[in-house]
């Protein structure tokens, strides 16, 4: 037993985020690269912008760093009235906004009414938050806030990169100046661990600690994001101890696993990889075809190199790390081209003399799109194109631009056959009902289920969470009998961490700085 | 004189509004549209609304005739990506665009233009010959390549000198900044200097081999001062000539430098501009730059004169 507990401490003193709290360092600069300048503004959506952002302003609610259950952040707790319609939000009396101005029910109602209900103000998730109907302050210190219909989801949308912003400072701005406040901008203000000290566009932005933050004085004493464009600048500037953490993709694992400057930690995300497949394309249209197609594709083999090892092969869209809504007990199809084979072979679509499958004259032959600049996906195109050429699927490529993939899978009809790609949503599965909702513009697969729409809306709207997760493992199933895309990973993400950081909490990078006071340097 | 400069700045306005009419066209033909729109969190009922109130729903037509307009008004607009007027990054751009490059250009003229001459007085010696083979080599390094390497090797092994950016955060000093100012200028002077040397090499021995210069030799003039008095004026002429187009692309900045070292100059602004296809960052570049260049080809003609008495404009 004591041998064990030696273990474990010795395991905890190699793994940085399981080093007990006390033993934290004080004190220190953490620095992270980010790819471009960043726009201090929590209104604008895109990843450099949301990790300052988790930084310097603080939302009513946040993930939980193990379970990623909605805790509260601003907020102390809420209840949610009998309809679920009406949630009665408690706030953190001893909230201090970075001027000193203390943080009350007006920054919330300000902010939920006059940015992102506001159709004037252009917040990139405006969508999520479609149903609020109206905000009102009970007291200084507590706020209802009523939708239009229930949506359990609620409180995890709230700790989505959804910021609170400080109505002393706003509120005399039209919608017109909120799109582009350059005067805010030049000192942003929020209530986050971190606050605004200086920005030098396309160098830097430095952050020093907030010392009255609500949740403890952070330890480092600044946060800084270098503006490094270049990814392999990136991954130098971590070795050289200039930055103390990149998030890499598994093909950089290589070339830094064995630096003793880097400490590895991957963490599970809510995050799938997956082949998207247009379903209105004659062929792909066959659910005989799309299973195929996943059961002729090696995804064990596709984890082992494509990303490392880092993941597990998933089985629909929803992640694994959300434990109450996924279905364990559906297991991923098994890699077996033969069986795939005759899938294909009993749908009517037989070998032709190139070692192509045809029906009725028809080829079974698609396009491939991808982004030859992402490796990973480059990767994955290249291997299902050889796995799928043994059953007598051909695969041809196209490559482009990630944007201009993106505009043509978002297109109605979509503009494309197959397509590599990923999701990133909310811990929730609601967070994928968009994508999945026969009429929802968002469903870039063409996929259409009434069964899916009437359990997708069921569980939108079900308040009992036992409720909820029986009916996601019908959605689940379902998904899985229909295989709309080839499921391949939820990777995990790796995070190449410089050797002297003693803590990084163990959760995505995104959701991890929401918790930034607890980062620490040796 | 006067006249000619009136009638080069005329044509240049006109040069100008057509080379930003083409760089909105072809922004606008581009697929994807700017990234603000593209983050895969939004609903595209999101996408639908910002596009509207950005304005990008609008003809392109229209959209131009408002960016001139606000131009006109000396404003050049907001980045859509930063959130921040366009005036105020390339205020902050063009310094250190112009300090690297300027620095760069410096270091290879002080090294290229004397070796460049030793080339041509000593043509076909060993001394040309190894110089031609190295400058050939510097002129085919890929940048992207030999910066990571500089980086590697000075940076990350050695570790005596920093990997990137123009300074380490909270440390504005200028010791702080020549640090850091080390590893871009050898990246970027290494092409440069390359380029220089061939091109003052070939332009002094075309100078050697001409009569005035064999009438100083006959007259017995000492064989240094032909080359420095005689023969170096006249060749610096196209030196000059290629010193004037480099600066445009210096002031331009080097993207593939400025991103390799996270330089925060105008090339790195560039490249994550038309990344985010953030056109009024982009247009008010394209502006910045067509002017300096149009300027600094204005001062090469005009300089000729001055190295040149033959030449005169009226």
């Amino acid at each position: 037993m004591r041998g064990l507990a030696v273990a474990f401490t010795a395991l905890a003193l190699m793994v940085p985020g399981l080093l007990p709290a006390q033993a934290q360092t004080e004190g220190g600069t953490f620095s992270l690269p980010i790819n471009d300048d960043p726009q201090i503004w929590p209104v604008a959506g895109g990843l450099y912008n949301i990790l300052v952002n988790k930084t310097v302003y603080s939302g009513l609610v946040r993930y939980d760093l193990e379970t990623l259950e909605p805790v509260g952040d601003l907020a102390e707790s809420w209840e949610v009235s009998e309809d679920g319609t009406t949630y009665t939000f408690k706030l953190r009396e001893n909230v201090t906004w970075h001027d000193g101005e203390p943080f009350t029910a007006d920054d919330v109602v300000y902010t939920l009414l006059e940015i992102w209900t506001n159709p004037d103000v252009p917040f990139y998730l405006a969508n999520n938050f479609r149903l609020i109907e109206d905000v009102t302050k009970v007291d200084d210190f507590t706020v209802d806030i009523t939708l239009s219909r229930p949506q359990p989801a609620f409180p995890v949308l709230l700790g989505y990169n959804a910021a609170i912003l400080p109505e002393h400072l706003l509120s005399s701005l039209t919608a017109e100046q909120l799109v582009n406040p350059a005067d805010f901008l030049r000192n942003p203000v929020g209530t986050g661990p971190f606050k605004f000290a200086e920005y030098n566009p396309g160098a830097f932005v430095r952050l020093e600690r907030h010392e009255d933050y609500f949740d403890g004085v952070p330890h480092l004493d600044q946060m800084v994001f270098r503006i490094v464009p270049d990814a392999n600048s990136q991954l130098a500037l971590l070795q050289a101890g200039e930055v103390d953490l990149v998030v890499i993709e598994p093909f950089q694992l290589a070339s830094i696993e064995n630096n003793p400057a880097v400490q590895i930690q991957s963490v599970p995300v809510t995050r799938h990889e997956f082949i998207g497949i247009n379903n209105e394309v004659p062929g792909l249209d066959d659910v005989a075809v799309r299973t195929a197609l996943t059961m002729a594709l090696d995804r064990e083999q596709l984890l082992a190199t494509v990303f490392g090892g880092r993941g597990t092969v998933a089985t629909g869209p929803f992640a694994p790390s959300v434990g109450w809504a996924y279905d364990d007990s559906i297991e991923p199809l098994p890699y077996d081209p033969e069986q795939a084979a005759s899938l294909l072979e009993e749908a009517g679509w037989t070998m032709g003399g190139n070692g192509v499958r045809e029906k009725d004259g028809e080829p079974l032959s698609f396009t491939l799109l991808y982004d030859p600049a992402n490796p990973t996906r480059a990767r994955t195109a290249l291997i299902a194109q050889q796995q799928w050429a043994e059953i007598g699927v051909q695969v041809e490529f196209e490559t482009s631009e990630y944007r201009a993939i993106v505009e043509r899978i978002r297109q109605s009809p979509p503009n494309y056959e197959l397509n590599p790609n990923y999701l990133i949503a909310p811990p929730d599965p609601d967070g994928i009902a968009n994508f999945y909702l026969s009429q929802s513009l968002a469903n870039s697969w063409a996929y259409r289920n009434p069964e899916i729409d009437e359990l997708l809306n069921a569980g939108a709207t079900t308040v009992d969470q036992a409720e909820r997760a029986e009916i996601y493992a019908q959605v689940q199933a379902i998904i899985h009998e229909d295989q709309p895309n080839v499921f391949t990973v939820y990777p995990d993400e790796i995070q190449a961490l410089s050797a002297a950081v003693e803590r990084f909490p163990e959760a995505g990078y995104r959701d991890a700085l929401g918790w930034a006071h607890l980062i620490s340097k040796q | 004189m006067t006249g000619y400069i009136l009638r080069r700045l005329g044509e240049s306005i006109a040069l100008i509004l057509v080379i930003t009419i083409f760089t909105f066209a072809l922004i606008s033909s581009a697929p994807g549209g700017p990234s603000i729109l593209l983050d895969p969190n939004m609903s595209p009922e999101d996408t639908a609304r910002l596009r509207t109130l950005y304005g990008f729903d609008r003809p392109v037509y229209e959209q131009y005739l408002l960016w001139l307009w606000q131009v006109l008004q000396g404003n050049l607009g907001f980045s859509f990506g930063v959130g921040r007027p366009v005036s105020e990054l390339i205020a902050s751009a063009l310094p250190a665009t112009l300090l690297l490059s300027g620095a760069a250009l410096l270091v290879a003229a002080i090294i290229a233009i004397p070796l460049g001459i030793l080339a041509a007085v000593k043509r076909n010696s060993w001394i040309d010959q190894t110089l031609t083979t190295v400058s050939f080599f510097g002129l085919s390094l890929p940048v992207f390549w030999y910066g990571l390497m500089l980086i590697i090797l000075f940076a990350v092994i050695l570790r005596w000198l920093p990997a990137g950016g123009m300074f380490t955060p909270g440390q504005n000093s200028i010791g702080n900044l020549l640090l850091h100012l080390i590893l871009p200028v050898v990246a970027l002077s290494t092409s440069i200097m390359a380029e220089l040397v061939r091109y003052t090499r070939s332009a002094m021995i075309g100078v050697l081999r001409q009569d005035y210069v064999r009438t100083a030799r006959a007259k017995g003039v000492a064989e240094p001062v032909v080359i420095t008095r005689h023969a170096f004026r006249t060749a610096m002429i196209p030196v000059v000539t290629l010193l004037g187009m480099l600066i445009p692309r210096l002031v331009g900045g080097a993207a593939v430098t400025e991103s390799v070292f996270s330089w925060p100059g105008m090339g790195r602004l560039a490249v994550s501009a038309a990344f985010n296809q953030d056109y009024p960052t982009i247009m008010g570049i394209t502006l910045v730059i067509s002017v300096v260049v149009v300027v600094s080809n204005l001062i090469v003609d005009l300089l000729y004169a001055k190295l040149d008495p033959r030449v005169s404009y009226s």
